[in-house]
């Protein structure tokens, strides 16, 4: 069949009468998923699974990779409005789409998003429809060792992220991300690291726990601290010039398609990696975009540029993942492992075969991955309208409802209990790093990337050498890597880091003392971690180490730095006290939410989710945003049920019943 | 005493004696039964219409949750009672294991297990193991997984005779240290002498896979199913099986207990291969009551049988091998036996990954 022939065929046969209902309903599911905090595109998947026995391969192979098309484009939505990624692509959309929101221009925010999204799984999918011949060969052109040199490049991005002019904070957040990610039982050494005797931290720390965590929970609390609403700079309310906001960033992103293909090249090259996953991606072509931008300085402040390159790259991403598993049946992430199985149920044998015998199929599968995007992209910004009303409500209704889906999203993605407090516990680090401008997408990227990098560097050794790098594709990645970081460097010294403190003084910054006390404290943190990775052995300690040498030296100099400026304001304005200047008033209002939220987790860990959501809603509702009985109940109630029935009715996931209950039903039928 | 009982009475007495006895024993046996069909009743009034945990140590959508989902209705179906599964994922299973080892022992609390690596666990004593095998109320196995060694499609090594005796190192892909893939390599590697470097860390086995096909790898260990799709499409062919007798799918691949080349050998294979029978099996914590744990263990029998059951699972193409609890209790045990001390020892090495 000619590749021409074969796209004709498959478009006419994803747009038939047949086909058509599956996909929307597909693509309809897969926006309402990614909307979600917690669920991914492996769920939506995974979800779909019992479905599919009953289908036809076209029909169930439709209906599922609708859904996971649009999954990322709900994800978006979410994470502009209420800078909450509804999942692990949207991540780098945190950067810049929120602070659009706050400037009022999150219609302008939501459509340049979507139609970069677009934009980018087309891209994919058309890079993987022009090498399907050759793909088999492409795809084995990557190995540990490419694997490696790409992990490296991509940290390289770090050094481009530390906000401001301060290198040095973005380098420091990047490794401290490097350290976490070694939590866990790794396979290469098989030692427990980091675990201090806890057995749930034995499979490390969870990417969505984390990122819901440093991203959203941070959100929520400085949201809280500050009061306001989340569309705080707005001004007067856009909600009728919406659809016209929507129009403008439509055409923002078609107007910059050099950035939409430069990002989506990223995202599909990534892709190719297996078990990389989107996020990495985004956030490298962020930073590539950030690069090379002309107002470097303006990112994290609301630009466009800024939500456009990671929207491009999160879905071009599946593009790469969606080759190596056609190609060989061997799943490039764990949504394709789940659509492995499907194919399976269908009937259909992923791997060469389906490229012989059903190719008919996999034109099919392309296009429905464009057109159930494309189905999303208009859902989406049909949805973001009312969604968009609410980032006007107050602060103090917004944040417990949030934060009540936020944390049970944490729960959902493993069903576990301690990924709440993992969401919480990074929720604190977030909003720190947040409000001491310490880079929380290079944290991101070296969370991500830190094991990735330790076991190919172990495998490439072993397998190669260790000149393993000389291989012809890595040699090259290893120039590109060199090229970036002379680049970065080189850009330094010439001097346009003025440019950067001027930016970064204009924002409201912590006071010296607090970043110091900050940096002292990330020190002890760093201190018990180096007395743990002493007593490993040699080759597990080995990665960690290397971590942590530079992370010290990092730490010591920033802490030099600004305790040389503490003596310079010393001996201005006479004796400063050391202590961190945080306002009484605000530390006050962060204390008592934290309490708050380590209520809600008790609350839920003794009465079940149900019961503790909507205790801790009219509770909270009532005593801390003072909002009336009648809506705090209400409210609470609606939440809780919808919450209930969204989860444990629609999505057969059993929400955390309590120790009460538990306990109740063991004494009552023992 | 001849005089005091007349021939006629004697008569009688012989006559109506086995009479008698047929009746009191029959009697006996009827009320026996009754007494336990009574207990039996009773455990299935117990379990009629309350809600029962089902425990899966792993995220949903794996193989495990699939296959406890699978059977879920069918539990339902023979005991009366609603089953809710519930995922407690981490430590790699462990979590779970010891959750359900720690529940209320009423019986409404089961769960299913990666029993192999159960096994292992405790016979290394890794810290955070709070179950003892042996004493978890076994309900009966639902699978087992075959495990074979698959080579890449154009590796020189055709069969495990030649792997033998081959005179270059052959590279073997494992993913975790001391992981189920990890041990079968190693142990392996030592009882049947083979010249192998094993190159253990990939992340999973779809990335062993893709280092097959890039050459860099050799061949690699795995459960039957996992290998299935690529053996079905020509890029790995199976060179050796484990079992005490060749699995029914593949009955022209040796298992390594044939061609063990030394009695010792043979001895640190029947242990590799004891560890592996006990499976994927639904239990019970230690200390459910008697009656309600043999209903249990005849509605895991009916349910595995039923046609229903067993058509859904060949629709998902998930394997069976049905043993019933009484089975897996003696299994759990023997698992755990070594009774060699060296053998132990390179067991423990092994899985510690110390080799």
């Amino acid at each position: 069949m000619g590749m021409f022939d074969g796209l004709l065929q498959g478009f006419v046969t994803a747009v038939s009468w047949h086909l058509l209902p599956y996909l929307l309903v597909g693509a309809a599911i897969g926006l309402v998923i990614g909307i979600i905090p917690g669920l991914s595109g492996h769920f939506a998947m995974a979800m779909m699974i019992p479905f599919v026995f009953r289908m036809d391969a076209a029909v169930g192979v439709t209906f599922i990779l609708a859904a996971h098309a649009a999954v990322a484009q709900g994800g978006g939505v979410t994470a502009i409005l209420f800078a909450t990624p509804g999942t692990g692509q949207n991540a780098a959309t945190l950067l810049d789409g929120p602070a659009m929101t706050e400037k009022g221009e999150a219609g302008r925010a939501v459509g340049a998003a979507m139609t970069a999204c677009f934009l980018g799984a087309f891209f994919g999918v058309f890079v993987l429809t022009v090498l399907l011949p050759i793909l088999r060969r492409v795809v084995l052109m990557f190995g540990p060792p490419e694997f490696f040199m790409l992990a490296v490049l991509a940290l390289t991005f770090i050094a481009v992220l530390g906000t401001g002019g301060n290198i040095n904070k973005g380098l420091i957040a990047g490794a401290l991300g490097l350290l976490f990610s070694f939590v866990g039982v790794g396979n290469v050494t098989g030692e427990r690291r980091f675990t201090f005797g806890l057995l749930q931290l034995w499979d490390g720390l969870a990417m969505v726990p984390v990122l819901l965590g440093i991203f959203a929970v941070s959100e929520m609390l400085d949201l809280w601290i500050e009061g306001g609403s989340l569309a705080r700079k707005a001004g007067a309310r856009h909600s009728g010039s919406m659809q016209r906001q929507i129009f403008r960033g439509v055409m923002d992103t078609l107007r910059r398609w050099w950035l939409v293909i430069r990002c989506s090249a990223i995202g599909t090259t990534m892709g190719l990696i297996p078990g990389l996953g989107s996020a990495p991606a985004a956030f490298v072509a962020y930073a590539h975009a950030k690069q090379t931008s002309r107002n470097p300085e303006k990112f994290g402040t609301g630009t466009i540029e800024g939500v456009i390159s990671p929207e491009s790259a999160n879905d071009a991403v599946e593009g790469g993942a969606l080759a190596s598993t056609l190609a060989f049946g061997i799943p490039g992430s764990s949504s394709m492992a789940i659509l492995i199985t499907a194919l399976i149920i269908l009937g259909v044998e992923p791997g060469p075969k389906l490229m012989a015998q059903n190719l008919d199929l996999v034109f099919l599968m392309i296009w429905t991955v464009v057109i159930g995007n494309f189905f999303g992209t208009l859902m989406g910004m049909v949805v973001a309208n009312p969604l968009a009303r609410v980032t006007f409500l107050r602060g103090s209704l917004l944040v417990p409802v949030l934060l009540t889906i936020i944390l049970t999203g944490s729960f959902v993605v493993h069903s576990v209990w301690f990924d709440m407090i993992v969401a919480l516990v990074f929720g604190l680090l977030g909003y720190a790093m947040k409000k001491m401008d310490y880079s929380r997408p290079a944290f991101i990227i070296g969370f991500v990337l830190g094991l990735m990098v330790e076991r190919n560097l172990y495998l490439s050794v072993k397998l190669y050498g260790s000149t393993f790098f000389l291989q012809p594709l890595a040699l090259g990645l290893l120039m590109l890597t060199i090229a970036v970081l002379l680049y970065n460097v080189r850009k330094l010294f010439k001097g346009r880091k003025a440019e950067y403190l001027a930016a970064a003084d204009a924002k409201e910054k912590a006071s010296v003392q607090t970043d110091l006390s900050f940096c002292l404290l990330l020190l002890v943190l760093l201190a018990v971690f180096f007395v743990a990775a002493l007593g490993y052995k040699p080759v597990a300690r080995r990665a960690p180490l290397i971590a942590m040498i530079p992370l010290a030296v990092m730490l010591l100099g920033q802490g030099a730095v600004l305790a040389r400026k503490l003596k310079q304001t010393q001996t201005q304005n006479g004796q400063v006290s050391l202590w961190p200047t945080i306002e009484t008033k605000k530390l006050g209002k962060g204390i008592r939410l934290l309490i708050w939220m380590i209520l809600l987790m008790l609350m839920i860990y003794l009465a079940g989710h149900a019961g503790g959501t909507a205790l801790f809603l009219i509770l909270f509702l009532v005593f801390a945003s003072h909002e009336r009985w009648v809506l705090s109940i209400s409210l609470s109630v609606g939440v809780t049920v919808s919450l209930y029935l969204l989860f444990e009715v629609i999505l057969k996931i059993t929400l955390y019943p309590g120790v009460i209950y538990e306990y109740l039903t063991a004494l009552v039928w023992s | 005493m001849k005089n005091l009982v007349s021939r006629k009475s004697l008569r009688r007495i012989t006559h109506g004696l086995p009479v008698l006895l047929l009746a009191i024993t029959v009697g006996a046996v009827l009320g026996a039964n009754s007494v336990e069909a009574q207990s039996q009743k009773d455990a299935a009034a117990f379990y009629k219409g309350k809600n029962m945990t089902f425990i899966v140590p792993y995220a949903p959508g794996g193989g495990y949750d699939t296959n406890s989902r699978l059977l879920a209705p069918y539990l339902e179906k023979y005991t009366g009672a609603r089953i809710i599964v519930r995922n407690r994922p981490g430590a790699g299973g462990m979590l779970g294991v010891n959750e359900l080892y720690t529940a209320p022992a009423n019986g409404l609390t089961i769960g299913i297990q990666n029993a192999v690596a159960s096994v292992t666990n405790q016979i290394v004593g890794i810290k955070g193991v709070r179950y003892d095998l042996t004493k978890f109320g076994w309900i009966g196995r639902m699978t087992t997984d075959p495990r074979v060694l698959t080579m890449r499609k154009g590796s020189p090594i055709k069969t495990v005779e030649q792997l033998m005796s081959s005179k270059e190192p052959v590279k073997i892909g494992a993913t975790g240290l001391g992981g189920s893939t990890y041990v079968d390599a190693v142990i392996t590697k030592q009882a049947l002498n083979l010249l192998v470097e094993i190159i253990h860390g990939y992340d999973s086995s779809p990335e062993i896979d893709l280092g097959m096909l890039r050459g860099e790898i050799d061949g690699t260990w795995g459960s039957y199913s996992s290998r299935l799709s690529m053996v079905e499409s020509g890029e790995q062919f199976i060179i050796l099986q484990n079992g005490k007798k060749r699995f029914s799918e593949i009955p022209d691949i040796p298992t390594y207990l044939e061609v063990a080349p030394s009695p010792k050998a043979k001895r640190i294979l029947s242990t590799l291969n004891a560890m592996h029978e006990v499976g994927r099996p639904v239990a019970g914590p230690p200390g459910i009551p008697k009656e309600r744990l043999e209903f249990l263990r005849k509605a895991f029998d009916k349910a595995m049988q039923d046609p229903g059951f067993l058509e859904s699972a060949k629709k998902a193409k998930r394997d069976m091998d049905y043993l019933s609890g009484e089975e897996m209790e003696a299994l759990a045990k023997e698992s755990l036996e070594i009774p060699e001390e060296d053998i132990k020892q390179l067991f423990i090495k092994a899985i510690k990954g110390e080799i």
